[in-house]
């Protein structure tokens, strides 16, 4: 016994040693994968800009089979608008410096636009319609499962000139997407499902703007192409509208741009449904 | 007693006198890896920060890309008359910590105070990594406008003065981020454009402070 006590006891503390090794690795992991790492790393593979890059996020892109080719797609009328409130719940977006949080003003803006657009004729579908969180994922999937529908984000900014308003696309000539959102086989990834639809919904942004900019004093005459994120995920035209902003002297003076954001939006997407018919005949 | 649970009377005894060794220990490094970011933080601002002079130093017209005083939502480029290091790698934490800096007219900040540069490296083929402290993004405010303006005086103060560039990663606390402040798309590559150089200016502003 006397013996076999010593070797039981290495063992054990063998044992030991090697669980607290383990777990001693595990908690001492490094950066995550979608960090490019110093050059003297070595781990980040010299890039050819034309080519995407390896892996940048540890997404999992889901693969989505590519819209139809726009010229070629059998959606012809614009049924559906997909108007979203943007931020909700945890994510305030931005706060002024008299108190107005972005979330409140954009669900009470997106209400009066929805009213317009019912009607309208149209059909609309809110992507929140109290204070909840909503992923930009959810809200994506949301939009996707519409037929014939086009995407609308409202935001209210932090920056402009009070009372001007802007119409924003996402730009895909601004950005090169990391490595697991590049197409492949035909197939194109969640996260670049607007790429087709780029010049769609540029026409629609300009459409909008071209109204936005007939109302609000202040606002640019051409829509702008920005690296939007929510925008990215959507498989139809879609557009984000940026009021300015959250630093009004109060909520009213943001309220009182509901009535005319909704005419501007009304009349563009009326504009764009014309336009659309006509090219996807 | 069998032999067996002697075996195992010992092994669980050594198990234990094996814990009160070893759990001391592994404590003391999980406290010690819970302080660690805070401390390679600071050992990184400690290499960035403080000599943004370098022995290749030239004086030369930075051109640099703040919010535009007339134009809203766009930049506009300003020359300063500053010395900039011939390294690139040294240049852009130059540029950078100007930008960051501010304009001389301070409307026109397009990054908030208090952000700071942790880390610039270039990869090969023109490929840039900016990766500046979380202010960035919680002192950012919200906005498309305001967090494309600041993206663009990066990218094109970054482009315009280190013309082999061509694409920008930028990372937050080393990591990267979904977005910027809420709305701006930063998992991708911006690309880079040198921009097309302002009509020559009557003066110059004076080197921003530092
Ligand atoms: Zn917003």
């Amino acid at each position: 016994m006397l013996r076999t006590v010593p070797k039981a006891a290495r063992f054990a503390t063998f044992l030991a040693l090697a669980v607290a090794l383990a777990a001693f690795a595990k908690t001492g992991g490094g950066q995550s994968p979608g960090v490019p790492s110093p050059p003297q790393t070595q781990s980040a593979q010299p890039q050819n800009p034309l080519k995407p890059p390896p892996p940048a996020t540890s997404q999992t892109p889901t693969q989505q089979p590519a819209p139809p080719p726009p010229g070629q797609a059998p959606r012809r009328t614009i049924q559906t608008v997909v108007l979203d409130p943007a931020h909700g719940g945890t994510d305030e977006g931005a706060h002024g410096s008299t108190g107005i949080v972005e979330k409140d003003v954009t669900l009470a803006l997106a209400q009066v636009v929805a009213a317009r657009l019912r009607r309208d004729g149209l059909r609309v579908v809110m992507t929140r319609t109290g204070d909840q969180t909503v992923s930009f994922d959810d809200r994506a999937a949301t939009a996707n499962a519409q037929v014939s529908a086009i995407f609308l984000s409202l935001h209210v900014g932090s920056s402009g000139q009070v009372g001007s308003a802007s119409a924003y696309y996402y730009d895909f000539s601004q950005i090169a997407p990391s490595g697991s959102q590049a197409a492949a086989h035909g197939l194109l990834s969640w996260e670049l499902a607007q790429q087709p639809w780029q010049s769609y919904s540029r026409r629609l942004a300009q459409l909008l703007q071209a109204e936005l900019s007939a109302r609000f004093r202040g606002s640019p005459d051409l829509p702008s192409g920005a690296a939007i994120y929510q925008l990215r995920e959507l498989n139809e035209p879609a557009v984000a509208v940026e009021i300015e902003n959250v630093n009004a002297p109060n909520a009213d003076a943001l309220q009182s741009l509901a009535a005319p954001l909704a005419i501007s939006i009304s009349r563009a997407i009326q504009s764009f449904r014309t336009v659309y018919a006509a090219e996807m005949r | 007693m069998s032999r067996r649970r002697k075996i195992a009377i010992a092994t669980l005894v050594a198990l234990v006198a094996a814990g009160v060794i070893y759990l001391p220990g592994l404590y003391q490094r999980v406290v010690g890896l819970r302080r660690m970011p805070v401390s390679e933080e600071a050992e990184r601002r400690a290499v960035i920060e403080p000599p943004l002079s370098t022995s290749t130093d030239q004086p030369v017209k930075a051109r640099m890309f703040w919010a535009s005083a007339t134009v809203a939502g766009t930049v506009d480029e300003t020359d300063v008359d500053t010395k900039l290091s011939a390294d690139p790698v040294e240049r852009g934490k130059q540029l950078l910590t100007a930008l960051i800096a501010g304009p001389p007219d301070p409307s026109r900040r397009t990054l908030p105070p208090g952000t700071t540069l942790l880390e610039f490296y270039l990869l090969p083929e023109g490929t840039a990594v900016a990766d500046f402290s979380n202010t960035l993004s919680t002192a950012m405010p919200s906005g498309i406008q305001s967090e494309q303006l600041a993206v663009e005086s990066i990218g094109d103060t970054l482009a315009a003065n280190i013309p082999a560039l061509r694409r920008l990663k930028i990372l937050i606390d080393g990591q990267e981020a979904k977005t910027l402040a809420g709305h701006i798309d930063l998992t991708g590559y911006f690309m880079l454009h040198a921009p097309t150089p302002a009509p020559p200016a009557t003066g110059t502003d004076p080197a921003p402070q530092r």
